[in-house]
């Protein structure tokens, strides 16, 4: 008899579960966890946790917030996109403010035959993994099927 | 009430930073290491000038940045950075670097969204007011 495995089988999320919206309302403590990441180590193998905390107008959800409405489907989609570009990077580079610049290319994919390449970016602070900011870049338009 | 200035050293840090190259290793598909190299802050822009505002003083930072033909200059208010425009202050929780202040990194960050990671061309104005966006949620 064969046996068709459900989806929830083989497909393993690679993004953290999350909320539909992070709690950082008005009141929210700046330590509030939003989300944890699995991050690829830039100098060894293995993994580290990169934390998104609520943060201020410097760093964290609060600061990234407004680059959300910038890149494609909302929280859950941007959230996703950090984690992949986290956990499997093209580049990670380490900058002398501290920061790690981590990007990943996103394809965006459209039924009618073509897709968007973005690069999506993060920056954690290299000390801590604590992210600072992140954002998705949208580059050029491929009038082909997705690969 | 005069006019809020910015703390002197934020001219040389943020220079400094702007001017650096990082160790940056990239990845293939797979995951493996393809290539360590030294990449600029800047990566495809070049700093022109880096300094206070000629006739506003230290209440205004002027940064010029080229880029495939294209002169971007960024204007910085030291009003629209109250708590941070003296650059003498370190945040841990968000400043991890050793010998910055809050104020240049900050700022390298806010330039690298606005500005860096964009292409020359697809920039459509040569004036750029960094700042932090109004509507940023507050704690």
């Amino acid at each position: 008899m064969p046996v068709t495995a459900g989806a929830s089988a083989w497909y393993v999320a690679s993004a953290p579960v999350i909320a539909a919206t992070p709690g950082c309302g008005k009141g929210a403590n700046v330590r509030k966890v939003v989300a944890t990441y699995k991050a690829k180590k830039h100098d060894a193998g293995g993994y580290r946790t990169d934390t998104l905390y609520c943060g201020n107008i410097r760093y964290g959800y609060r600061h990234l917030e407004p680059h959300i409405g910038q890149y494609f489907g909302g929280w859950a989609s941007f959230s996703f996109a950090m984690a992949q570009t986290l956990k499997a990077p093209a580049t990670i580079g380490v900058q002398p403010n501290g920061n790690y610049k981590e990007t990943a290319p996103i394809y965006q994919c459209f039924y009618a035959g073509y897709y968007v390449i973005w690069t999506f970016i993060v920056i954690p602070e290299i000390s801590s993994g604590a992210i600072v900011t992140a954002y998705g870049s949208k580059g050029k338009t491929v009038h082909e099927s997705c690969p | 009430m005069g006019r809020m200035e910015f703390g002197p050293s934020v001219v040389p840090e943020l220079r400094e930073i702007l001017l650096s190259t990082g160790e940056t290793a990239f990845y293939g598909p797979d995951g493996r290491l393809t290539e360590v190299k030294q990449v600029p802050f800047l990566e495809q822009w070049h700093l022109s000038e880096l300094d206070f505002d000629p006739d506003l003083g230290r209440s205004r930072l002027v940064c010029v940045l080229t880029g495939a033909g294209k002169t971007v200059t960024a204007t910085i208010d030291a009003s629209d950075f109250p708590d941070l425009r003296d650059n003498t202050s370190i945040s841990p929780e968000w400043n991890g670097s050793a010998a910055y202040h809050d104020l240049a990194v900050h700022l390298s960050v806010l330039i690298q969204e606005q500005i860096l990671v964009r292409d020359p061309a697809d920039i459509r104005t040569d004036q750029i007011r960094i700042r932090i966006p109004a509507d940023r949620a507050k704690p």
